[in-house]
């Protein structure tokens, strides 16, 4: 036999979960592949297959053995070892231990100390006789979101393992746990290859799939997918809309034969809401919707089927689509017949909370809410009146037809139904726009009308929630309170937005019948906010210490809050602001220490004996002004550019003054000047606070 | 092939391969899983493998009859094997083509979708699997039922009967489908959808559904106490259907929905284990009949 032979490893599972089919094969490899490097065993590229029902590698140039290597056994130290040159009983124990001679011991130094070790040359297995093992250790240690059982042993895997190939040259790999055992047949497409096929050579692999009408490649499949839709576009004069592109990937891992083909619906339908028909084609069915040039949507779209041929196939792709189409048109024009303000009523009988009453008591507090807000933000008549009738509205559509029964629509078709019924165009996009951001990556509103409101209807939930008693707690909070916190924050970022929340709180949590003690209700709602704040700053990149170095008083202003510890992360990292903020924070820490100072003692310039002292005061005097007009404008930028010009002032006065002096005159007369630097940036950044190394 | 022989084949298709061909039950489920046949014999240790039609009412998808594709009441065709055979997978395509649905014209294809009954404490994985696009069966691998981990691991295979018609008579409205040579799903049920479509949505008393939601409850431990199992496990199929009226009513906020839904799984939860307690103490008499043969 060769030195090295192929290695065939296939896993044949019923139908993989499409989303994750391709990350469970990379598992495979990279764990498979791993373990033959640490089993010692040399081998060649590797190949990766995936299709929905197989994952498999195929791996060139695997040698015959593993590759023999020396195991070194530290024993006693030198000293322990011999005694007047000759071997101790340890030494001696050492090497029976080990089943050397004392000759054979070598020595090394291990720390500056002499050792002895027993070096054993160790001979490489057959590689045949480990692959079971290691797959049977590959197998057990895939994770994945969800396990299932299915047979005697009860395996758990992620679907049904129902045949595996594990073929070495020409040697099969016994392998038979998980209900089977190993053999060198693999099974092709469902419909065009029903007997098992031999792999005679591992080499022909997936030429013998190929023939069996499976492109287990799956890049390959990838590939005569963006074709097969790009001839088709071309040949139409169409695209592929952009939230659509997923769709790639989804029809790659949802067949092994992929077939493009063209279907349509009646242009009827046309006349329905694009969202309505994109939702439709792409999340329910996985077909991709065809766009023409000017970005309307045509009634083509194509569809990737698993069979060559598709004339009586393409007949039930379109029935499918249009019986849901059908369904949304009904709905669409049902819900249209009724002025969309008039739904208001309708909410009435829907419930909120048991406690909190109807969806249209929480739109009520929507409304009061985002009045509040509209008139902090001192937003012009015309705005604020767009912003009220937008909060109005903004739940309708919960009760029309269509999200009842199209939930993913909500929004989006109180946009259409608003114009409609002659909303304005600012008014319908705030009903959409007020659930964004939906989820970590989405879009804030677009403009401040859908911000306020979204800001308001999430406050009620949170307050409304809050005083039926609730609090979340752990990992467990099904009302979605914390990601509220974030989207609130995210749309105060966004838009620029100077609220005062603890000035709101108080104005709003009147309105909350539940709410008996109302200070003691608004603390604690100000601590959830605080904690909930803190984290999501620390979720968009800030570390904590930051955060508690600069978000003092966040309550009053959380954008100017997050200005501030946005200003600070982004000086920390620059040239010499390390330095000086470790020079800061010891200055703050003398302050806190005190020294036995007079707490509304102020600098007496005579007192200075030293040049590095008067220098670092005068150069104080000269900024203070500049430092106020910084802080009082918000140009953070320009407060640290200040304090960054303190360096070699601040430098040159730990280097050479001493404040922690005898004499108590000057000693608290050099905290009193520490003190008034670091005041001076109190708001801004409280030094204290960061963690220096 | 018209509605009823659609159910002749699957009947015929089943039994040649050893399956107990039981009947719908007698009282209001939604959906063939709450049938004893499966709920309870997919629990324990011993084989069970059973195929059935059952009517599966489902109050809040009534349409009144006018809608093409929705009903309150619809006919699944139901398989319950434990344990899972090997070769499930072609067995149930089998059962398909044998309709005279030619694969190769058709495309058929196994869409991930993992199962789950709240009401039930049931969780499964499995599939949707669409004939060129469309949802005709649910497929999937039971793991957990009343709360119970399962071993063996039994399959439920559930045909929607009136999409696999309306597939192979190219219908677009389940109302025309032929039942027989003669008559049409809409002759035999329209109308009915139009009445419990009304009474669901608009006549059924609420405070007396949610009263007896609660009698029944108290009745489902009554009889529990009393050392019976199927009685009790009766009175959770009531529960769970007067909880899909109360909910078809609207009359019950997300929160209160959620606890309704957890009375039933705790009531479910106590029948389960207590059925295979007392599967227990009669010896588990279907591993003996298997062994036996």
């Amino acid at each position: 036999m060769e030195e090295y032979a192929h290695l065939l490893c296939e896993i044949g599972v019923e139908e993989l979960p499409h989303s994750i089919s391709f990350r469970v094969a990379r598992d495979f490899k990279e764990s498979f592949t791993k373990l033959l490097d640490e089993n010692r065993i040399d081998h060649g590229e590797v190949r990766l297959f995936s299709t929905p029902r197989r994952f498999s590698i195929l791996i060139q140039n695997v040698s015959q053995y593993q590759s023999d290597y020396e195991e070194e056994k530290r024993g006693p130290s030198f000293d322990k070892a011999y005694s007047d040159g000759r071997p101790t009983r340890a030494l001696l124990g050492f090497c029976r231990a080990n089943g050397i001679e004392p000759e054979e011991v070598v020595f090394k130094e291990v720390r500056g100390s002499r050792y002895i070790f027993a070096v054993k040359k160790i001979k490489g297995d057959k590689t045949v006789k480990l692959l079971p093992d290691i797959l049977e250790t590959v197998l057990n240690g895939m994770r994945f979101p969800k396990t299932m059982r299915w047979e005697k042993s009860n395996f758990s895997f992620i679907r049904p393992i129902r045949w595996i190939l594990f073929k070495y040259g020409d040697e099969v790999v016994g392998y038979d746990k998980v209900g089977l055992s190993s053999s060198e047949y693999t099974f092709g497409h469902r419909v065009y290859s029903s007997e098992a096929i031999k792999v005679e050579n591992v080499e022909d692999y997936e030429e013998l799939l190929n023939k069996a009408c499976v492109v287990a490649d799956r890049d390959k499949r990838l590939n005569l997918i963006r074709e097969g839709v790009e001839r088709i576009t071309k040949e139409l004069n169409t695209r592929v809309p952009e939230g659509a592109e997923v769709l790639f990937e989804v029809n790659t891992d949802l067949t092994e034969l992929p077939n493009p083909v063209l279907c349509s619906f009646e242009e009827e339908y046309l006349t329905l809401p694009p969202e309505v028909l994109i939702s439709e084609m792409v999340e329910h069915q996985r077909y991709f919707p065809l766009m023409d040039s000017e970005g309307k949507i045509t009634n083509n779209f194509i569809v990737i089927s698993n069979i060559k041929d598709n004339t009586k196939s393409k007949a039930g792709f379109e029935r499918v689509l249009r019986a849901r189409l059908n369904d949304g048109k009904f709905f669409y024009e049902e819900d249209k017949k009724r002025n969309f303000f008039d739904y208001l009523e309708d909410l009435k009988a829907v419930s909120f909370h048991p406690e909190l009453g109807s969806m249209e008591e929480k739109v009520r507090r929507v409304e009061k809410i985002s009045g509040v807000i509209s008139d902090y933000l001192k937003l012009e008549d015309e705005v604020k009146r767009d912003i009220l009738e937008a909060a109005t509205l903004c739940k309708n559509d919960l009760v029309t037809q269509m999200v009842g029964e199209f939930p993913n629509l909500q929004g989006i078709m109180g946009y259409y139904y608003a114009l409609e019924s002659g909303h304005g165009e600012r008014v319908a996009k705030a009903i959409k726009d007020h659930y964004r951001p939906r989820f970590s990556g989405d879009r804030t509103p677009e403009d401040i009308v859908g911000s306020v409101v979204g800001i308001a209807d999430r406050l009620d939930s949170i307050i409304g929630i809050f005083s039926t008693g609730y609090e979340p707690k752990g990992s467990r909070d099904p009302y979605g309170l914390r990601r509220a916190v974030f989207s609130i924050i995210r749309i105060i970022v966004d838009k620029k937005i100077n609220l005062s929340l603890s000035n709101l709180l108080s104005e709003v949590v009147g309105i909350y019948p539940l709410v008996k003690d109302k200070e003691n209700f608004k603390k604690k709602l100000e601590d959830f906010f605080k904690t909930r704040i803190r984290s999501v700053f620390q979720e968009l990149g800030f570390d904590y210490d930051e955060i508690d170095a600069a978000m003092a008083n966040v309550l009053d202003d959380i954008y100017e809050a997050y200005r501030r510890v946005e200003a600070l992360h982004r000086f920390r990292s620059r040239e010499g602001f390390k330095d000086l903020f470790i020079a800061f924070k010891r200055m703050a820490n003398i302050v806190k220490e005190g020294g036995e100072c007079d707490e509304s003692g102020r600098v007496n310039p005579d007192l200075f004996v030293q040049q590095e002292e008067k220098a670092l005061y005068n150069y104080y005097l000269e900024k203070k002004s500049y430092i106020k007009r910084a802080i009082d404008s918000k140009d953070y930028e320009e407060v640290y550019e200040i304090l960054g010009s303190f360096k070699s002032y601040v430098d040159d006065f730990f280097d050479n003054v001493l404040v922690m002096e005898d004499n108590r005159n000057l000693r608290c007369n050099r905290i009193y000047l520490l003190r008034e630097i670091v005041e001076s940036f109190s708001g801004i950044i409280d030094f204290s606070k960061l963690v220096v190394s | 092939m018209t509605f009823q022989e659609i159910i002749f084949h699957l009947n015929k298709y089943w039994h040649e391969r050893g399956a107990i061909i039981v009947q719908p039950y007698d009282l209001e489920t939604g959906a063939g899983t709450f049938n004893p046949a499966t709920f309870l014999r997919s629990l324990g240790p011993e084989p069970w493998s059973s195929a059935y039609v059952e009517p599966s009412r489902r109050p809040t998808d009534g349409r009144y009859g006018e809608n093409p594709n929705r009903l309150q009441l619809f006919y699944q065709y139901q398989v319950l094997i434990k344990p899972a055979p090997f070769d499930i997978q072609e067995q149930y395509l089998n059962s398909i083509s044998t309709m005279g649905i030619d694969f190769s014209e058709h495309d058929v294809r196994f869409v991930h979708d993992d199962w789950e009954s709240p009401t039930l404490g049931a969780t499964g994985l499995g599939w949707e699997v669409w004939l060129d696009g469309m949802e005709i069966t649910q497929f999937t691998y039971f793991q957990q039922v009343g709360g119970i981990e399962l071993d063996p691991i039994p399959v439920e295979l559930t045909y929607g009967l009136e999409r696999i018609a309306m597939f192979i008579q190219q219908k677009e409205n389940v109302f025309d489908v032929m039942w027989n040579e003669e008559l049409t799903y809409g002759d035999i049920r329209q109308r009915e959808e139009y009445e419990f479509s009304r009474y669901n949505f608009e006549v059924a008393d609420i405070k007396r559904h949610i009263m007896l939601f609660d009698e029944f409850e108290k009745e489902t431990f009554n009889i529990l106490e009393n050392g019976l199992v199927l009685p009790a496990y009766d009175m959770v199929i009531k529960c769970s259907h007067i909880f899909n009226i109360i909910d078809a009513r609207g009359a019950i906020s997300v929160t209160e929905r959620a606890y309704y839904i957890q009375r039933v799984r705790n009531l479910a939860k106590a029948v389960a284990k207590a059925y295979v307690e007392s599967r227990e103490k009669l010896g588990f008499p279907l591993l003996k009949k298997r062994n036996k043969s």
